[in-house]
């Protein structure tokens, strides 16, 4: 089911009434009830795949409990591992691998044809796989206590909030929320509704707008000019933010009306002023798993130097290869990695140019180029991120530098704005939609959003409000069937 | 708890407030009910303005075919504006429904059609087209917003487009607010426009793709298709000769022949010459279309070719 659906706009006031209606302890049982129909809606006989891997890791640290000996614990640590990581590799990455096995028995000279696996990926896998390793990982370690409760645990795993896109959850986090006491509090049922109005804004007036220029753009990319191929990655970087922090919202605000609180998923990552600035805003829930269960793991930066960057290195290499399977996805991660290693390794020559061209006494000149420099590499990596395999994206990024001069010509300028395959009307509203988003990331970094709208007077919150929800039912872009991005992950 | 309530019946209230509107005018005539603004006005709304004609008219006929499919149909762009289906059908004895929209361009068409089929067992189709509609700069979207918002009742209240028709109706019939019309320099217009869209001319395959697909189809359901190709004002012609665009309307007329039965009144003939007999170089006017359309159905052909003899005798 997706959340931008009508069948959603069922679902979840009917989850929410019954939720408050019924006694405390029988809450479960309902949320069990809701998250599986809410998966089901998509695929049926994939909810299977969940209950299995509910069921492994519930018997993993049920047996883990049992056990003193870390030694003795480890079998269990391993049977999770490998039925959670079995079944991505088997869903998500078998095909893969198959083909490029393939490629590379061709390219040997070795006469095998790679079979055609038509394995369908099940929705949201890599998340709730993602999240009940990191409940293994955690009862192993003994940094959390195993949850007894079967139908609780499952809840945990199943959690239709955050099932299919994330955030991707801590045991420590939620699993307690499950046992508490949910009261309904109007104040924080009506700031759980702002939330997900504002993440359906993001979606569907901004994500899916702009999707249309960049799906006709990169959908034949040696059709266009490098401007158009630039203006179409710049968009690509908007739809992507919108699309993906435009559900986590919509997944904090839904646990939030529901009484549980999930964790900040992105913080306005475009105003990054270094690349590992925007890793501790873009998909934060993703990249503290990685940091808490891969980077760290491997010795993080508590080792030798090489060591550190490699390290980092293949981090970031699994994350790109986390996000799909494809050659891309492992280009975009190994371009992140490098850049974090190459800031490392250039970050006193760095100091030492800014302190000469006297940057460094420029802090708001020097924050701004940084911000900017940030971003321009940001967009590279979104080039491998969309493209459909590494000679389109080498394409699209050498082209990208090319040809700009052509803005200075109007004709030109309104000819490229044009390719974009978005009619006027449809890109003066994404711009302002666009720019509102930005009006709005101000308000919050500075005052905080709840803080400036509680400061308003009474008739213009309530014409934000309705603006909002108006911008949402009459501006959405609702014709090109608004799956989330993230969904394929 | 309350105020939980009361503050979100107070955002639902404009909301519910502008869907009760769109419900009472019924800009598509959706609900097919007695509305306050008459029919007639509704109807004549969707001919407004240019930038409004093609979502609203396209709109307008999914939700009316819908209603009442019948077995044939006429698929088309705004050519077919003053076709007279009803002569059409005084020739044949069978109802006809009359498909054309303004901006119709090859991939609506064929979504029509496959629309059409999806609702009614089809017995003839007619595919009014031409030259201009096979350019892949023609590739443009008119289909996804009105098969929207004519697809579900919900979608029909929320939809952007239908809240402006719904406008346009109240102005119209409250506040007396006319159509736009046909401008003075028209011609001239049309003749611009046209002059870009040969010059963008590019060969689109993938129509052809389509079409076999669309042709296919019709022979596995026993569906007779037809292909017209209308006539056209000369200075078209000239246009498309001063192009260079020769070798592209031959291939794109044997496509047509090769597919489907075709009646071809697009070349240069008696008809083609006179600007009295057109609206503007694309749109013949409405007497000389009646002509063509006796021309096709009854015969004899003319001013063009109709392969196999007249449509309504076989």
């Amino acid at each position: 089911m997706l959340f931008n659906s009508l069948d959603f706009l069922v679902f979840f006031p009917v989850v929410t009434g019954l939720f408050f209606l019924l006694p405390p302890n029988r809450r479960w049982v309902l949320l069990l009830i809701a998250s599986y129909w809410f998966y089901m809606s998509w695929r049926p006989e994939y909810a299977l795949l969940i209950a299995f891997s509910t069921l492994v890791d519930y018997f993993c640290s049920y047996r883990m409990s049992e056990l003193l000996d870390k030694r003795a614990r480890r079998p269990y640590l391993w049977l999770s591992m490998t039925t959670n990581l079995g079944l991505l590799i088997f869903y998500k990455y078998l095909g893969f691998f198959v083909a490029s096995a393939g490629s590379v028995a061709q390219a040997v000279g070795i006469d095998w044809q790679a079979p055609v696996l038509d394995i369908l990926l099940p929705v949201g896998i890599s998340f709730y796989t993602f999240q009940t390793m990191s409940y293994t990982i955690d009862v192993y370690q003994g940094v959390v206590k195993p949850e007894r409760h079967a139908g609780i645990f499952a809840v945990f795993v199943a959690f239709f909030p955050q099932l299919v896109a994330g955030p991707i959850e801590r045991a420590g986090s939620l699993l307690p929320q499950f046992r508490q006491v949910q009261v309904f509090d109007a104040a924080r049922v009506a700031t759980g509704l702002r939330l997900m109005a504002w993440g359906m804004f993001k979606k569907v007036v901004i994500a899916d707008r702009v999707a249309v220029a960049v799906n006709h753009v990169y959908g034949s990319p040696h059709d266009f000019p490098g401007p158009v191929l630039a203006l179409a990655t710049v968009l690509f970087a908007i739809q992507i933010y919108c699309d993906f922090s435009g559900y986590s919202d919509i997944a904090i605000g839904t646990a939030r009306v529901l009484g549980f609180s999930l964790m900040l998923n992105f913080r306005q990552p475009y105003h990054a002023a270094s690349i590992s600035e925007f890793w501790k805003r873009w998909h934060i829930s993703l990249s503290t798993w990685f940091r808490d269960y891969l980077y760290i793991p491997l010795g993080g930066n508590r080792t030798v130097k090489w060591r550190w960057y490699y390290n980092l290195f293949i981090t970031f290499l699994v994350s790109g290869l986390w996000h799909g399977a494809n050659w891309t996805f492992v280009a975009w991660g190994a371009l992140h990695g490098a850049y974090l290693v190459l800031a490392i390794v250039f970050a006193p020559l760095r100091d030492r140019l800014a302190a000469a061209s006297g940057l460094a006494r420029l802090p708001r000149l020097s924050h701004g180029l940084n911000v900017a420099w940030t971003i321009l590499l940001v967009l590279v990596g979104w080039v491998f991120f969309r493209a459909a395999d590494i000679g389109d994206a080498m394409h699209i990024v050498q082209a990208s530098f090319t040809g700009h001069a052509a803005w200075l010509d109007p004709a030109q300028a309104k000819a490229m704005v044009q390719a974009l395959g978005l009619g006027a009307t449809e890109l003066g509203i994404a711009f302002a939609a666009i720019v509102f988003m930005e009006a709005v990331h101000l308000v919050q970094a500075r005052w905080g959003a709840a803080a400036f709208l509680a400061c308003m007077p009474a008739p213009a919150r309530w014409a934000v409000y309705v603006g909002l929800v108006g911008a949402i039912i009459y501006y959405g872009a609702y014709h090109g069937g608004g799956q989330f991005i993230y969904f394929q992950f | 708890m309350h105020r939980l309530l009361r503050w979100i019946l107070l955002v639902a209230l404009p909301f519910v407030l502008l869907m009760g509107g769109v419900a009472w005018i019924d800009p598509f005539n959706y609900f097919d009910g007695p509305g306050p603004v008459p029919l007639e006005t509704r109807r004549a709304n969707l001919r407004h303005s240019g930038a409004t004609m093609p979502h609203y008219t396209l709109t307008w006929k999914l939700i009316e075919y819908r209603r009442a499919p019948v077995a044939d149909i006429i698929i088309g762009d705004s050519r077919l504006t003053r076709f007279d289906a009803g002569l059409v059908s005084s020739i044949t004895g069978r109802p006809l429904y009359n498909f054309g929209v303004p901006g119709g361009n090859t991939p609506s068409m064929l979504r029509t059609f496959w629309y059409a089929d999806s609702l009614a067992k089809l017995e003839t189709v007619y595919l009014q087209t031409g030259f201009r509609n096979w350019s892949a700069a023609q590739d443009y979207d008119i289909w996804e917003g009105p098969a929207w918002a004519a697809s579900s009742a919900v979608r029909y209240l929320t939809d952007r487009d239908v809240l402006g028709k719904a406008w346009l109706d109240a102005r119209a019939h409250w506040g007396g607010v006319q159509a736009e019309g046909i401008a003075d320099d028209q011609w001239a217009k049309v003749i611009s426009n046209e002059r870009a869209v040969l010059e963008q001319y590019a060969p689109a395959p993938h129509f052809a793709t389509e079409l076999r697909r669309v042709a296919e189809r019709c022979r596995e359901r026993g569906i007779r298709l037809v292909i017209i190709d209308l006539p056209v004002h000369d200075e078209v012609h000239r246009m498309e000769e001063a192009l260079g665009l020769g070798a592209g309307i031959a291939a794109y007329k044997e496509l047509m022949r090769s597919t489907a039965a075709y009646c071809d009144f697009a070349g240069p003939s008696a008809i083609t010459a006179d600007r009295a007999q057109y609206i503007d170089a694309l749109h013949t006017s409405k007497a000389l279309l009646d002509g063509v359309i006796r021309e096709i159905w009854q015969g004899p052909a003319v001013n063009g070719t109709v392969s196999d003899g007249p449509v309504a005798g076989r």
